[in-house]
């Protein structure tokens, strides 16, 4: 039997007010505004289904998930159950301090504490198994797919931070995918705990969070969220939250499931990234796995694992998620410019673990051996076995109906007979055809076979070419996994779409090939990193003026991993600006996509979606993509006397938003719309003085265009008069106490002055002068700055507890 | 649907439209993206009719330290030695104190002000507030809840608009929660996120990881139609008016929901400030065989419930206290005046008492312990040897 997974995600409440809509629709139109309604009101009910549709999927997957505690109640972290006898997963590090009793608790959104047992642990990997114990089933997640997860999709994450739910409901953060395939280094004790080919996301991760789910809008569990970035702040979510990946849990799940300590591989193989942008062998240990399958010094790494490799970091990232005694195929160049092919088998790296566990030393070897003889027996363009890659294993008649199906699938490429083999496979509703061509209606992209004895085949396909992209087989009874991926160019898009009922973000490619990483030497406190948008073909970028430029040999990336050199413009340091000049070495200025600034600016609105992009915490190194973070418009205000931090020498309008961009790293990155047009800059990391937080804001684009046209303006026009104004005259003495939080009451009005002329008395309170708040002497002080003889203020009294108004037009200091 | 709702739907339709119509190829998620934004623009435009901006001057100084985040231990105070002084409420945290303007909400046309006691740690000497019309007015405070974070304001004011507030259930973890704040002043900042629970702080909050902050605390958190769900605070489970400012923008952020305010907000209104309620008791916060009475205050409701030195705090209202911190959890929701049903373990006995939470006022000093109180001695008189018996 087959089934299509339909792209919406549940079936929206009708709203009582859906004829209002309609109602306004017609409104909106009569009031001439020129577009179609049906498209309008498509608009507002498909943002009020998406919201229900996401409420129904919390509602769904809640029930999985696990607040774990050790026995004494004291810590804890969180988990996610995947099957209805209650085994689950969890982080390694949530049950470090449990491995003595190997006991705990794990609650539920029941409301109930249930006792949980330690399974299987992963180190290298930060990944353990639990199981809760009761008498009756569990409520489950499953496992998505996470090759198909791409940055800018949206995702849920469950779990309990801070320990705050006193019912075991977990709390639920909504975020987007902010990078993938990321590396974060080894932690602890054995530098294990390491965080390879991971997800990022933007959703709120917090302390407690650790060994919960991702979810993605499917309500597949695509990681296990177990790391974040901090900030000086301490320990809670500045955006950057990371997911070890359902396809890596895979691996290891059956050695977790046994109980037994799970290792990871390596080849014993070190390599590091040339200044060309290839990647190069450094060391190899001789007899070891990389050394044994011909690799010597010096040779390029070309791809691994199936994928082609860009850094050093991507190597080491994919190394990372892989099994001891796990086959991997590796394509180098030797230093004699010839290819070669090879299936390495990874080494386990030993791990000094106190902890009473088994070695897992019962990974399939038969398995393992006959892929190896698989990998071996086939060339590399040869027939369709070889084709494809074997996650699991590979002896098991579940892997042998999986390959027939993708022979059957692929092989054929949804000819007839093809699709007669798949219906005999079970499958009788996938397409109906016209000629030869397969129509689908939804798109094709997932559709499940049943292969017989409880076993189901769930196949994926590009939407696109409708090639068959990966098969996995599952058996229902034994949770035997079988996952066939077919080997394509490694960089064509394996993405799947997980649920269609995310709104596609602006092209987030298109604008990480508009910025630029710079890298430098770190200067003082400032990080030595950040971002900078290209604003023109010939490779100029505009960046926040901070110290980063002042260091020598500053290189900027581009998003396809080549560097450039940079030299300087034009720097202005009251409007933190500075425009950089990409140098290409020894070519001739590329053509580059840029942010055009050239037109006019319309401001954003208010409560519009914005991404931003960057490189927080460095995050992305080497060749490795930016960063993204989504958030919405908050407000447009200006970093004036009431906002700004006194280090900070910007005192225009800013875009304050609500995504957390106030990280090393995220400066000069740009902020962008749902349409992809650019909105601003996001500027160096601030404190709001009045509000003592920091302050996530971006430069609007209107001033970045006026930099840039005056920066780039023929000689002669003066580019930004900087001559400081005269201070105007007031007339008034302020009682001055020597605190800085002093209410500003009046002393003395000097007599024919400027104040004492509009009505202001010795001991009237001021309250708020040019409609802003002032507290205090200093907030005062510096909002007159602004202003100068010919300026009027108007002062905001507090007298008898009466409020008036009073209007000061400055003069010269007499 | 009322008629601003309308107007605003219009409005914000209509910014969609144009939004369309300088574009070529849409597909249906970039349609979904312009409804969702359009969406949002008609709560923040709605919600103006009802959030206020609050200014405060003078007052305390504040405080220095640098944010950190704190156990709940060093937040507490306690000691496990027996300290007279020690039942005092401190703010609870080093966080300097904003002092821009912050944000309320009208809770009645009469003008009355809600808003939150994050605002007035401090003790300002004046406080404004710029009603929706634009018009800057004196107030002052009627009461305060010093536990729920909330308190009310009034103003000379008449002819208000309250805010609808969403019903309690239908509030859903998954949907959106819009925060409007002031403290950046103008018409307000946005912050979008979900419900990421709803049963939080012992049924006192509703929790979202839409970003608050002093921006938006005292502000409204709207649902995706407009209708307030709560009021937001600054909250940790422990007491102290501060506690919780260390989660601002962190994606852990609460408000009080509107259920929950108007149960509350029907006590302020009779000027009834609700301040921490306090057992009066000293524990080891470190005992690992559970919390353990090592005095109590002279008086103190748990004197006069007749708990002795050595007996176990086993439960509170039901749940079940491992460790200090369980303790700490069942009571910093509770305010003076509240009854609490303690269960206590004194030898193998369970005696359940009912004790009325005090106010640090009420409670007298913990009277000196003259001989070190072993506590691993058992708290009742141990029982008298048995005579041996004469052997015949």
């Amino acid at each position: 039997m087959i089934r299509y997974f339909h792209r919406g995600l549940a079936t929206a409440r009708p709203r009582p007010n859906q004829w209002a809509w309609t109602a306004l629709i017609l409104l909106a139109c009569a009031a001439g505004a020129r577009a179609d309604e049906a498209r309008n009101l498509d608009a507002l009910e498909q943002a009020e289904r998406a919201e229900a549709a996401r409420v129904a999927v919390v509602a769904r997957i809640t029930p999985a998930v696990v607040a774990i505690y050790d026995e004494s109640e004291r810590g804890g972290g969180s988990g996610v159950l995947l099957d209805p006898t209650g085994y689950g997963l969890t982080n390694f590090h949530v049950v470090a301090d449990m491995l003595e009793s190997r006991r705990g608790l794990g609650g539920l959104s029941d409301g109930k504490l249930y006792p949980l047992q330690v399974l299987g642990v992963d180190p290298g990997g930060d990944l353990a198994m639990f199981r809760l114990i009761a008498d009756h089933e569990f409520p489950h997640a499953e496992l998505g797919d996470s090759d198909a997860v791409r940055v800018g999709d949206e995702v849920l994450a469950l779990g309990n931070p801070f320990l705050l739910s006193e019912d075991q409901t977990p709390t639920v953060t909504f975020g987007v995918v902010s990078g993938v395939n990321r590396y974060q280094w080894g932690a602890g004790a054995n530098d294990t705990l390491l965080y390879s080919d991971c997800i990022q996301v933007d959703a709120a991760i917090n302390p407690g969070n650790s060994g919960g789910p991702l979810f993605n809008l499917a309500g597949e569990v695509i990681g296990i969220n177990g790391r974040i970035s901090v900030s000086m702040r301490g320990r809670v979510n500045v955006g950057l939250g990371y997911a070890i990946t359902a396809n890596q849990i895979r691996m290891f799940t059956p050695a977790l499931r046994a109980g037994l300590l799970a290792e990871h591989g390596t080849l014993e193989a070190v390599t590091r990234d040339h200044y060309d942008g290839s990647v190069i062998f450094t060391q190899l240990r001789e007899d070891a796995p990389a050394w044994n399958a011909g690799i010597r010094p010096g040779d390029t790494l070309l791809g691994f694992d199936g994928r082609t490799i860009h850094s050093a970091n991507e190597f080491a990232s994919i190394l990372g998620t892989l099994p001891a005694n796990w086959p991997v195929p590796i394509t180098w160049r030797r230093q004699d410019g010839v290819e070669q092919h090879a299936v390495a088998r990874t080494e386990p790296i030993e791990i000094d673990q106190d902890a009473p566990f088994e070695v897992n030393t019962t990974v399939n070897l038969d398995a393992v051996e006959r892929v190896l003889l698989r990998f071996q027996a086939a060339s590399f363009d040869a027939p369709a076995l070889a084709d494809w890659d074997v996650t699991g294993d590979s002896s098991s008649p579940l892997a042998a109906q999986a390959l027939a199906v993708a022979v059957r699938a692929h092989g054929a490429d949804f000819s007839r007979s093809a699709m007669a083999d798949l219906k005999h496979a079970g499958a009788d509703r996938i397409v109906r055809f016209d000629g030869d061509q397969p129509v689908t209606s939804p798109p094709l992209e997932c559709v499940t076979a049943d292969l017989g004895d409880n076993a189901t085949a769930r196949m994926l396909f590009d939407p696109a070419s409708g090639a068959l992209l990966r098969i996995r087989a599952v058996d229902a009874l034994t949770h035997e996994e079988v996952i066939l991926d077919r080997r394509t160019d490694p960089d064509a898009s394996l993405r799947l779409a997980a649920d269609a009922s995310d709104p596609l973000p602006p092209d987030l490619a298109a604008v990480a090939a508009r910025t630029v990483k710079l890298v430098g030497a770190r200067v003082g406190q400032a990080a030595g990193y950040g971002c900078g948008i290209l604003v023109s073909s010939n490779g100029l970028v505009l960046t926040v003026d901070s110290a980063l430029l002042d260091g020598r040999h500053v290189r900027a990336y581009l998003n396809d991993g080549s560097v450039r050199g940079v030299q300087s413009v034009r720097a202005d340091h009251d409007q933190q600006l500075a425009l950089l000049q990409l140098v290409a070495e020894g070519e001739s200025p590329g053509k580059y996509p840029y942010f055009d600034l050239s037109g006019d600016q319309p401001p954003a609105p208010r409560g519009e979606s914005v991404w931003a992009g960057g490189n927080p915490f460095k995050v992305a190194s080497g060749a490795e993509p930016i960063s993204f973070a989504r958030g919405t418009l908050s407000t447009t205000t200006r970093l004036d006397a009431t906002r700004g931090t006194q280090d900070l020498p910007y005192r225009g309008r800013v875009l304050v938003i609500d995504a957390i961009t106030s990280t090393p790293g995220f400066a000069g990155g740009p902020l962008v719309n749902a349409g992809g047009r650019i909105l601003g800059m996001i500027g160096r990391i601030a404190e709001a003085r009045m509000t003592h937080t920091m302050l996530n804001y971006a430069v609007p684009a209107d001033v970045l265009a006026s930099f840039l046209a005056a920066a780039t303006a023929p000689a002669g026009d003066a580019p930004h008069d900087t001559a400081a104004r005269k201070p105007g005259y007031h007339g008034i003495k302020f009682f001055e106490l020597g605190y800085r939080e002093n209410p500003v009451y009046v002393e003395r009005v000097r007599r024919g002055s400027p104040a004492a002329r509009a009505g202001l008395r010795t001991d009237d309170l001021i309250i708020g002068a040019d409609g802003k708040p002032v507290p205090n002497l200093e907030t005062l002080t510096r909002l007159l700055d602004g202003f100068g003889p010919g300026d009027t203020v108007t002062f905001t009294v507090m007298r008898k507890k009466e409020i008036h108004k009073f209007e000061v037009t400055l003069e010269e200091e007499p | 649907m009322n008629r601003a709702r309308r107007g605003l739907v219009i409005a914000g339709c209509a910014a969609a439209l144009l939004a369309s119509a300088v574009r070529g190829d849409e597909t249906n998620r970039q349609v979904l993206a312009e409804g969702r934004d359009a969406l949002f623009a008609e709560v923040v435009a709605r919600a103006q009719a009802f959030t206020v901006q609050i200014e405060t001057v003078g007052g305390a100084q504040p405080l220095g330290a640098l944010p950190t985040l704190r156990t709940q231990h060093e937040d507490e105070g306690t000691q496990p030695t027996p300290d007279p002084n020690r039942f005092r409420d401190d703010p609870g945290s080093g966080f300097l104190i904003a002092d821009g303007p912050t944000t309320g909400i009208v809770y009645d046309a009469d003008g009355h002000i809600l808003t939150s006691s994050f605002n007035f740690v401090r003790e300002p000497s004046i406080i404004t507030v710029r009603l929706p019309d634009g018009r800057q007015t004196p107030a002052t405070i009627v009461a305060r809840d010093r536990v729920r974070k909330l308190t009310m304001l009034k103003v000379d004011a008449s002819g208000l608009t309250p805010p609808e507030w969403a019903p309690r259930d239908q509030i859903r973890p998954g949907q959106w929660a819009i925060a409007v704040g002031k403290g950046l002043g103008g018409e307000g900042a946005v912050s979008v996120g979900i419900v990421s629970a709803t049963g939080r702080m012992l049924g006192n909050a509703i929790q979202t990881d839409a970003k608050l902050s002093p921006v938006n605390y005292g502000g409204p958190l709207l649902d995706s139609s407009g209708r307030v769900l709560g009021i937001c605070v600054p909250m940790a489970q422990r007491p102290g008016e501060l506690a919780g400012i260390e989660f601002y923008d962190a994606g852990v952020g609460f408000a009080v929901p509107g259920w929950r305010v108007r149960e509350i907000a029907g006590e302020l209104l009779k000027g009834h400030n609700f301040n921490r309620g306090w057992l009066g008791m000293a524990a080891d916060p470190e005992a690992t065989d559970g919390v353990r009475v090592l005095q109590t205050a002279d008086p103190s409701p748990l004197r006069s419930a007749g708990v002795e030195r050595g007996d176990y705090i086993a439960a509170i209202n039901g749940r079940e206290i491992k460790h200090y911190g369980h303790l700490v959890q069942a009571l910093y929701m509770l305010p003076a005046g509240e009854k609490v049903h303690v269960q206590l373990l004194r030898g193998a006995d369970l005696i359940d008492v009912e004790i009325t939470l005090a106010d640090n006022t009420e409670l007298g000093p913990l009277p000196p312990v003259e001989e070190p109180f072993d506590p691993a001695q058992p708290a009742t008189e141990p029982e008298p040897p048995v005579p041996a018996e004469e052997l015949p």
